[in-house]
């Protein structure tokens, strides 16, 4: 070897040991670790402030994307649950779905529920900078979500909202332009968030990662995708039964865990303390676990096969009718569900949901091929017929719609309807073939539930609703929408179950919907973990009255 | 030297062509990816009024050229632009994680360097042995099975059950010590390191045998040299050549390879970022990452390059 390569290559060999060495001199805190929160040693106890922080942290298998209280359009649970934390509503739900005080200390309705009056508390502020909330933030946010020529998801679930007046600094009125007997329930729903009017104004765009709320946390670290904590705030407004201030953990940090056999195995280990939604397949591990106490409940999440009723040959009842007769739906529940969950009735309203009617169900649970080719039969398809264009459904990010796709198209091959599967991407079912004007006769889709009853019908049924995606014929569409909104305007529960029981059968009826079952909510904790009350939408945590046991690990 | 200088400029101005042809790539790609950030943001709201406003305010409904220039030049200048969902300076996202993934590459560098060469000589020297067929059928796996069923198994022996001895997944960054920084990259990078072992330990062994068997070593040994000396300073110098050159390439696989290990070890890195950008059409974050990883992948080549044309005499740079 020369000695001029001698010389270069102990010149390069400098080099980079000199270049690792600064690297590994630059600062260990990441840049996006905003702040000086400190981190668990897995065990939920700060490891750097003493025995008596608490800490809890809580696993998903979804990734945070945006912290943003008005564009909840496409909101993951871990950015909900952070949300849920760093402000607050005018009024929150509880594990019951039952609307509680929250920044409204009381309201009240006028005769026929189109305005609503909400007295606000005098000792909420801001987290940000300690100021006051006040009316004017109420109206703000309202405004801001109704906004003339936006597209905010607040404006289909927070109800008919016409204009929010102030009456005073710490008193607002909401005006509806219809009737709304379930206003303040749907003010405790996501959508619902009041954030600073300052913020609104001043800082839009910063909302998308940074928080300006008055909730019983504040945000102290948001790495996108990976894991979000906040930590209480000192003057939170809540307080126990016992008088206490809430809340009493002092850091709550949410993770994703994208494995899920990674996200039981750091339940198991400690390193999570609550784990959100269990999957189906580990449920039998976890419940035999010793150190983990799981819950289960019947939720609201679902899995729907729709087909478009404007589209051929699915625009024929008696085809649709057919498709419900073959689809066994118990097979779909043990298979993709493993056995855990409620079968459904085709309309998106499960047993969760307080309004839940139990219709007579003409279809059945299981597969009844006669009949199904009987009305193939009426159709003038008593040979079947082929589908040109495949079931699409998002199984790159939701597996069980793949599952429940490839089930659904065994069945109806069954009575000779031959189609096939097309999975995709969550971005690309969304922008592609599942809008208002694809052209896919059937899809599998996956929806989240939402906690009101009317709002969940609204959305599913109703010629505005943004999950209608020509579920209803033209026929009974009226007749639907004027029954919902019948529904909604009354404030007599009888005849508000009996209009919303009228719903629940034209869709079950007459509909492009067919819903196999509801997903159980399945959970787990660790057993230090206290005061955990399970809801069934999966997508809430009240955090501000759980508690873990004193760190004894 | 004046060859040597040309010819490293040479391979830099290659290196630099390439990149560029990479932008130009991931530009076009990112650009012809099926649906839209407008429909991640809006979701089930997204009716084509809304898609339109948000795509105005994103500067998506501008000529594709000028986007290409203006994200280019901010590239250059560091200015990496926003993230489309969650308004982050992409900087501030990626290079974080970039620090983390480049410390999992790094320990995950120096296991294939160490092993590769150890377990490569051992292989040459008991040539046709047990040991021989033994390490053969190590780097054959090594080679086979995929980087998560790897993950996978590793943390079902090391991080469950009876032997829960190392954390399954995350992170803690070294500011919080250096012992829980280590056993959170111990199973990753074991898991990323494998299929480079297996390669340089091959290569390795081919390079030593025949070093072994050259003319140099023989004379090394007859003039009564120990078998020990015979390896480590005449037979390993040389046949290592080829060995150096795979290392450096080894780096580009594992910024590459990351990706799937950071996703099942739940770990933060660049890797999975990527993949969380481009479930949610984050045009700007995958744009970055992937010419990152571009980036990373032509610097160990031009270093290999390098490093080979350096350290082999025989090598004529006219």
């Amino acid at each position: 070897m020369t000695t001029s390569r001698r010389r270069l290559l102990k010149t390069l060999s400098a080099g980079t040991l000199i270049g690792l060495a600064g690297c590994n001199s630059t600062s260990d805190q990441p840049a996006d670790q905003t702040t000086t929160g400190s981190t668990t040693d897995g065990t939920g106890t700060n490891t750097d402030a003493g025995d008596t922080q608490k800490h809890l942290t809580v696993s998903t298998s979804e990734a945070s994307t945006t912290l943003h209280p008005i564009r909840v359009g496409n909101s993951t649970i871990p950015d909900a649950f952070v949300r849920q934390w760093t402000y607050s509503k005018l009024t929150w739900l509880d594990h019951n779905l039952e609307p509680n005080p929250d920044l409204a200390t009381t309201w009240s309705a006028n005769e026929d529920a189109t305005a609503w009056e909400f007295e606000l508390r005098d000792d909420a502020t801001f987290n940000h900078d300690g100021s006051a909330v006040l009316a004017e933030d109420v109206k703000a946010t309202l405004d801001t979500i109704y906004a003339e020529g936006q597209q905010y998801s607040g404006k289909n679930a927070l109800g008919p909202i016409d204009s929010v007046e102030i009456i005073n600094d710490h008193a607002v009125q909401i005006n509806l332009s219809a009737p709304d007997a379930s206003l303040p329930r749907k003010l405790g729903t996501p959508p619902g968030n009041i954030v600073a009017k300052s913020a609104l104004e001043n800082n839009f765009e910063e909302l998308n990662n940074s928080t300006f709320g008055s909730g019983a946390f504040k945000l102290d670290e948001y790495v996108v995708g990976d894991h979000t904590t906040v930590s209480a705030v000192d003057d939170y407004y809540m307080t126990d039964d016992a008088g206490n201030t809430l809340p009493y953990l002092d850091t709550v940090t949410v993770s994703t865990y994208p494995e899920v056999s990674t996200e039981v195995s750091a339940l198991k280990q400690g390193t999570t303390d609550i784990l959100n939604r269990v999957d189906p397949t580990y449920w039998q591990e976890l419940k035999a676990y010793d150190g983990v106490e799981t819950q289960q409940m019947t939720g609201g999440y679902y899995h729907p096969f729709e087909m478009r009723v404007t589209q051929e040959p699915f625009d024929d009842i008696h085809v649709r009718r057919a498709v419900k007769f073959a689809i066994d739906k118990e097979q779909i529940l043990s298979i993709v569900g493993n056995g855990l969950g409620t079968l459904g009735q085709d309309t998106g309203i499960g047993p969760a949901h307080s309004y839940f009617a139990e219709i007579e169900d003409e279809f059945g649970t299981t597969a009844d091929i006669d009949a199904a080719r009987a009305e193939l039969e009426k159709a003038g398809l008593a040979d079947g017929f082929t589908v040109d264009t495949p079931i699409y459904c998002p199984a790159e990010g939701t597996p069980a719609t793949g599952e429940t796709a490839v089930l659904v198209k065994e069945q109806l091959a069954q009575i000779g309807i031959q189609t096939s599967i097309q999975e995709t991407t969550w971005g690309r079912f969304l922008s592609e073939y599942w809008t208002d004007s694809s052209d896919t006769p059937i899809v599998v889709n996956s929806i989240a539930m939402r906690p009101i009853t009317d709002q969940m019908l609204y959305f599913v049924g109703h010629s505005e609703g943004s999950i209608n995606k020509e579920m209803l014929p033209e026929s009974v569409q009226p007749e639907f929408d004027d029954t919902l909104m019948a529904a909604t305007s009354t404030t007599d529960e009888a005849e508000r179950q009996e209009l919303l029981t009228r719903c629940q059968e034209i869709l079950h009826q007459q509909s492009g919907y067919v819903v196999p079952f509801f997903t159980a909510r399945l959970t787990a904790a660790q057993n230090r973990v206290e005061n955990y009350n399970v809801e069934p939408t999966g997508n809430s945590l009240p955090i501000q009255s759980v508690d873990v046991s004193s760190s004894a690990e | 030297m004046r060859f040597l200088a040309l010819y490293l400029f040479k391979r830099f101005s290659y290196t630099v062509g390439v990149l560029f042809a990479v932008s130009l790539i991931v530009f076009g790609v990112t650009q012809a990816m099926p649906g839209t950030v407008a429909h991640t943001i809006l979701g089930n709201l997204a009716n084509e009024e809304a898609v339109k406003a948000i795509n105005e305010q994103l500067g998506l409904n501008r000529p594709l050229y000028i986007q290409y220039l203006d994200w280019i030049g901010g590239v250059l200048t560091g200015d990496w632009g926003q993230s489309f969902t969650s308004r982050q300076q992409v900087s501030s996202m990626v290079l974080p994680r970039l620090v983390r993934s480049a410390e999992l590459a790094v320990i995950a560098f120096l296991q294939i360097g160490f092993f590769g060469i150890v377990l490569g000589t051992i292989a040459a020297v008991k040539r046709n042995t047990f040991i021989d067929s033994l390490a053969g059928g190590v780097s054959y796996i090594g080679v086979s099975v995929p980087e998560f069923v790897t993950s996978l198994v590793l943390i079902a022996l090391l991080a469950q059950g009876q032997w829960e001895i190392l954390p399954q997944s995350g992170y803690v960054p070294r500011s919080e010590g250096f012992i829980p920084w280590l056993s959170h990259l111990i199973l990753p990078s074991i898991a990323a390191a494998l299929l480079g072992i297996s390669h340089v330990m091959r290569q390795t062994r081919s390079g030593m045998v025949e070093a072994l068997q050259s003319e140099y070593v023989r004379t090394a040994r007859l003039k009564g040299m120990s078998e020990t000396k015979v390896i480590v300073k005449h037979a390993l110098r040389n046949g290592l050549l080829e060995s150096i050159t795979v290392l450096a390439l080894s780096m580009g696989w594992l910024i590459g390879s990351l990706v799937v290990i950071e996703e099942v070890f739940a770990y933060p890195g660049l890797g999975r970022l990527i993949i969380l950008s481009i479930n949610a059409q984050d045009i700007p974050v995958v744009q970055i990452g992937i010419l990152i990883i571009a980036t990373v992948y032509s610097i160990g080549n031009l270093c290999a390059d390098i490093l080979y044309s350096v350290m082999d005499p025989r090598i004529d740079y006219e």
